[in-house]
């Protein structure tokens, strides 16, 4: 979520809200017999309050999973989480009185920390990767979507070289979705009608098409897979440039404009590596701080019920 | 470059439509670690559960002195009375789980209000000594000090830091058998009432009589001028160096202050009067016996010999002579044979009290060998003293009188006419400051003399204690030593605690700590 000027109230709220939680803490902390505690009255204020936070944004989950659902607009539920979400930070360091504890609930200021850096990971990047990709990557395209169309692209570039140069030997298909799928996942990126190659234009064979084949095969061919080959001359634009125009040297004319649909189909598989890259810098973090919030919120939960037993 | 390849018709169908129907790989991992964490964390639970150890739900580490029962919480936290109610799920820690190995004694009968053992003591600080509080456990009550009777207290009432409120120390003097509690401060009436003299000054001075000769050099001080008793010859700690132990006469004075009464008798036992009494009787009489029914007047060759030859010369029985032979040893002296012994002679081993002559015995009511007593009732004209003497107990009072002037170099006594001298007993506190701890250990990088000023003091009544001006140089709240009240006192009195054998069996104590 990009932090603009939209966000100012809750910004101040935010701050407000810090700001008496910590003017409340201090007279506290002085004046507490055995020191600020999660056990006091303050203390346990303090960790209500932030254990109802830790609630409201973990309902941004469920938030999410039923969009048509009328409790609000799903940007005031993102800045909610936000901004309560740091808050509730803030109010649980009070609650604790700034000690890690022992035992669970030393597992649990851990869990929260990891949780709340990488939310703030996330909200950093989000101010500048998605402008990023809209410039770098005018040809962006869903990114489930990403193997699907680079399979398209490849039997799109198949079809190019084949009507010239002949049939193309068979290749392994050595992509990751192949040995997901061997380890019984299924991916969709080679499945469906647009994997298959289009049929070949009515193009007579040239006969010094061999070059292009052999160009094709040997480098342009591999970096149009859905794994990207590690030693890709084609994986900078600059690269690209040389190779082809190193081929446009080698065969004859007539074959040049199968070369420059090659190399705008190399361009647009370089675009989508590059924002299959950028996406998961804009959304890995959430690998990390959705599995750990559910084992916070789990956690917090326990803490809260033993706590009030002990 | 190639954006003009595809239509926004041709781009849209390069998307399979029903792509959102099955998760990408990328959405499955997140949904499959995001049920994964929470399912790990409540194996982790459950299996703390099933092994019943409870101390993963410790807020913090159990003391040190408590970690047995770190697992249990149970064993601290109980139900209590006004959560009965609840089915038992809410536990609290209570007195009583406490007062299974802690008697917790009162701190004072007049004090305001009861407090719960975990009102100060809170456990799951970490590692910490639970005894060792902040400061505001006690002002709690000291700053502003209530009795519960509504009397005025005897303690300072306004005490909210070591650095603030704080009063002078106070020491007990006892004045005319009135014992009143005089702070350091008060200096017209801050006196030393323990009865003994001593001037500090005299003893720290080089080169005194004896010193040279002392046993070994603990305590002693050599410098360029020379050899000095230290405070620690006379003022040694006990063996965990805490605390000073008493100063006893027979370690640190007899090796300068023998209580020699003559060269050739031994020196009198630094014991009661009564018994000084007895064992110069007993000594003289015994020798005057000896000298009486034997003429030690040959050579005397053992060591014994030569002892009663001195003796017989110091009661003007005898010449002294250097020299005895074996064969003229008196009778009944110490090595001659039984058969030496007259008849009706006590032998030598028998108690020295039993062998006195006869007819001597003291009148009932006073002891002899005093003015007024049968030994000292007129003797025959001419046996006084530098003439031979006319009877045994003649000398005792002329040793008796040499003895206990000796005891008045240190001693406060009382001499009345026909009674022995009254000593009066010392009362050397073994604790001057008895509301507090003191580690003199700790403090052995100081001089002694930068707290106890020893060694300008002259006079017996001296007190030497430090003012507490003196240890806020050190123990001050910003930067300083530390200045807390636990430093110096306890809560409880220690001689209230509980008696040994406590309740609790190894097995059980194994499986409530060692999970």
């Amino acid at each position: 979520m990009l932090l603009d000027t939209g966000q100012r109230r809750w910004v101040v709220a935010f701050l407000i809200l810090s700001a008496v939680a910590a003017l409340a803490f201090v007279p506290y902390a002085r004046t507490a017999t055995h020191g600020p505690r999660g056990g006091t009255w303050p203390g346990l204020v303090y960790g209500s309050i932030g254990l109802a936070l830790i609630l409201f944004g973990a309902a941004l989950g469920v938030r999410r999973k039923v969009p048509t659902w009328r409790i609000g607009r799903a940007t005031t539920w993102m800045k909610g989480h936000l901004w309560l979400g740091l808050l509730s930070y803030v109010l649980i360091l009070f609650h604790s009185g700034f000690k890690l504890g022992d035992g669970l609930t030393l597992v649990l200021m851990l869990l929260f920390t990891v949780v709340i850096v990488t939310g703030i990971y996330g909200v950093i990047l989000q101010q500048f990767l998605p402008r990023m990709m809209l410039l770098r990557i005018p040809l962006e395209t869903v990114y489930e979507q990403i193997d699907s169309v680079v399979a398209q692209l490849r039997a799109e570039a198949d079809g190019l070289v084949s009507a010239v140069a002949g049939p193309l030997p068979a290749v392994e298909e050595r992509t990751r979705a192949r040995r997901w799928r061997d380890r019984g996942f299924r991916h969709r990126a080679t499945r469906g009608p647009s994997a298959t190659p289009p049929p070949a234009p009515a193009t007579a064979l040239v006969p010094e098409g061999a070059a292009l084949r052999e160009s094709y095969v040997s480098i342009i061919r591999p970096y149009l897979d859905i794994e990207l080959p590690s030693d890709g001359r084609l994986a900078t634009e600059a690269g690209a440039t040389e190779l082809f125009q190193h081929l446009r040297l080698t065969v004859p004319p007539v074959l040049h404009s199968q070369i420059q649909e090659l190399e705008v189909i190399c361009d647009e598989r370089r675009q989508l590596a590059q924002q299959k890259r950028l996406h998961h810098w804009l959304h890995g973090w959430l690998m990390v701080h959705v599995p750990l919030s559910m084992a916070l919120l789990l956690l917090a939960i326990v803490h809260a019920i033993m706590s009030i037993r002990f | 470059m190639g954006t003009g390849r595809y239509t926004t018709k041709g781009r849209a169908k390069r998307i399979q439509l029903d792509y959102f129907k099955q998760l990408h790989p990328f959405r499955r991992w997140k949904l499959i670690l995001s049920v994964a964490a929470p399912v790990l964390a409540a194996l982790v639970l459950a299996g703390f559960a099933l092994r019943g150890n409870q101390r993963i739900y410790n807020s913090g580490p159990v003391s040190t002195a408590h970690a047995m029962f770190g697992a249990q919480c149970g064993s601290c936290h109980v139900p209590t009375a006004g959560l009965a109610g609840a089915g038992g799920f809410l536990l609290k820690p209570s007195d009583q789980s406490c007062s299974a190995c802690h008697a917790g004694p009162i701190h004072h009968e007049n004090q305001v209000g009861p407090q719960t053992c975990t009102s100060c003591h809170v456990e799951h600080q970490g590692r910490a000594e639970l005894a060792a509080l902040p400061d505001r456990h006690c002002t709690r009550c000291h700053a502003d000090l209530a009795t519960k009777d509504g009397r005025p207290s005897q303690f300072a009432t306004k005490v909210t830091s070591f650095d603030r409120g704080h009063p002078e120390f106070a020491v007990t003097v006892k004045d005319n058998a009135q014992s009143r509690r005089i702070r350091l401060d008060q200096t017209a009436e801050l006196k030393d009432t323990s009865q003994i003299r001593l001037n500090h000054e005299t003893h720290l001075q080089t080169d005194l009589r004896g010193v040279e000769k002392l046993p070994d050099m603990r305590g002693l001080v050599r410098s360029d001028k020379g050899l000095a008793l230290g405070c620690t010859y006379c003022h040694e700690t006990d063996d965990r160096r805490a605390q000073i132990k008493p100063i006893a006469y027979a370690r640190h004075c007899v090796a300068c202050h023998s209580l020699d009464f003559d060269t050739a008798f031994p020196p009198v036992p630094h014991d009661r009067p009564i018994l000084v009494h007895a064992f110069l009787r007993t000594t003289v009489t015994e020798a005057f016996e000896k000298c009486r029914a034997g003429s030690p007047g040959g050579a005397a060759t053992s060591p014994a010999a030569r002892t009663l030859r001195r003796q017989c010369a110091a009661l003007k029985l005898a010449k002294a002579e250097p020299e005895t032979s074996e064969t003229d040893r008196p009778r009944g002296a110490p090595g001659a044979s039984a058969t030496e012994r007259k008849d009706g002679e006590p032998a030598p081993d028998q108690p020295r009290g039993r062998r006195l002559l006869g007819g001597d015995e003291p009148a009932p009511d006073r002891p002899r060998g005093m003015p007024g007593g049968r030994a000292q009732e007129p003797e025959p004209a001419g046996k006084a003293q530098g003439g031979p003497p006319g009877s045994a107990l003649e000398w005792v009072a002329k040793f008796e009188s040499s003895a206990f002037k000796q005891c008045q170099e240190c001693h406060t006594m009382t001499v009345a006419t026909g009674q022995l001298p009254e000593i009066a007993p010392p009362a050397i506190p073994v604790r001057w400051l008895p509301h507090s701890i003191f580690d003199h250990g700790v403090h052995r990088p100081i001089v002694c003399t930068e707290c106890h000023n020893a060694s300008t003091s002259k006079e017996t009544t001296d007190v030497l204690l430090p003012s507490v001006k003196v240890c806020r140089e050190c123990h001050r709240s910003a930067g300083g030593a530390r200045a807390g009240c636990v430093e110096c006192h306890l809560h409880h009195d220690k001689s209230k605690e509980r008696d040994l054998n406590g309740p609790f069996t190894i097995e059980r104590l194994r499986r409530s700590g060692s999970r």
